[in-house]
């Protein structure tokens, strides 16, 4: 069983290639999210700073 | 469908309209690409000639296909913006522009992986590789020229016309494999005619793309329902909901 699994991993050697290809999609993804998080922060804190100026 | 596409024509409408698709959105998207890559890495058999190394297509392919329908669809909203001068146009084509630019380098990053096991390098001077490039380009320049402009209407209205000038880069990408000779595999699949590549390794991958597509359409929707409330803040509507959320 955790030869089979070890052997999944070596992806036929190809791992080296194969797993740093899929960490960076799943970074890239990951931060878009994150970076829609961090919009809509700015976005409260300049809308609470222009209405505080009307 | 006209009704539809009026409300989403109407800042107001699209804000409180788009808030019932996030959950769709996210959870379609979460759900095919966790099935689809599960598939494409542990189910698919390998590839007679590429053995496991062909698993980079499930990543691959995807990115590079949402790339170019991104710019696409980026140039239909220009039209819009500049013909039409429907507003909603110009704020979601910024945003496909942001989400392309993610989706271009991942093309061309995960293509250089896969490059250097089957290709022997990194990144070779090819017809297809340069006009992705091109196209990363493309989409840095319309989102800092959008940046550039402190009036956000005047600067859709450049950054449309830049988009429709950069249209031409899309054909040179799908054919560069035909008209040139490149190290680069033509097309996997195309609408018109039958695959060449087998059901077990096709099916993953239109998982993927379903996916990925989904997830790409979650984070335009969600930026431009930002973006909105910004140049929206002038309106009754965004007063009243700010209000209410206590900003």
């Amino acid at each position: 069983m955790m030869n089979q699994f070890l052997q999944w991993v070596a992806m036929g050697g190809y791992s080296i290639y194969i797993w740093p290809a899929y960490g960076l999609v799943c970074v890239v993804l990951v931060m878009n999210l994150l970076g829609i998080k961090w919009q809509r922060q700015r976005t409260r804190k300049k809308l609470h700073q222009w209405f505080k100026k009307q | 469908m006209w009704k539809l596409l009026y409300q989403l024509a109407s800042p107001k409408s699209f804000y409180q309209t788009s808030r019932r698709w996030v959950p769709w959105l996210g959870g379609g998207a979460f759900f095919l690409l966790v099935v689809g890559i599960l598939w494409g890495l542990v189910f698919a058999p390998p590839d007679y000639q590429q053995g496991d190394a062909f698993r980079i297509i499930y990543v691959h392919v995807p990115t590079a296909f949402l790339s170019m329908a991104l710019y696409a669809w980026m140039g239909f909203l220009a039209l819009l913006l500049l013909i039409w001068r429907i507003k909603m146009a110009g704020v979601i084509l910024t945003m496909c522009a942001q989400v392309g630019a993610s989706m271009a380098f991942l093309a061309l990053v995960t293509g250089s992986i896969w490059g250097k096991p089957m290709w022997g390098a990194w990144w070779v001077w090819d017809a297809r590789l340069t006009s992705e490039l091109i196209l990363l380009f493309l989409y840095g320049a319309i989102l800092a020229t959008g940046n550039a402009y402190q009036n956000k209407e005047q600067g859709d209205k450049v950054v449309a016309i830049l988009t429709l000038v950069g249209l031409v880069d899309l054909p040179i990408i799908h054919y560069s494999v035909y008209w040139w000779n490149t190290l680069h595999q033509g097309a996997t699949f195309s609408v018109f005619a039958k695959p060449k590549i087998h059901a077990s390794m096709l099916y993953p991958l239109l998982l993927t793309l379903l996916g990925l597509s989904l997830y790409c359409l979650l984070v335009v929707v969600l930026k431009a329902r930002n973006e909105l409330l910004l140049r929206e803040r002038r309106q009754r509507w965004v007063r009243v909901l700010m209000e209410g959320e206590g900003v």
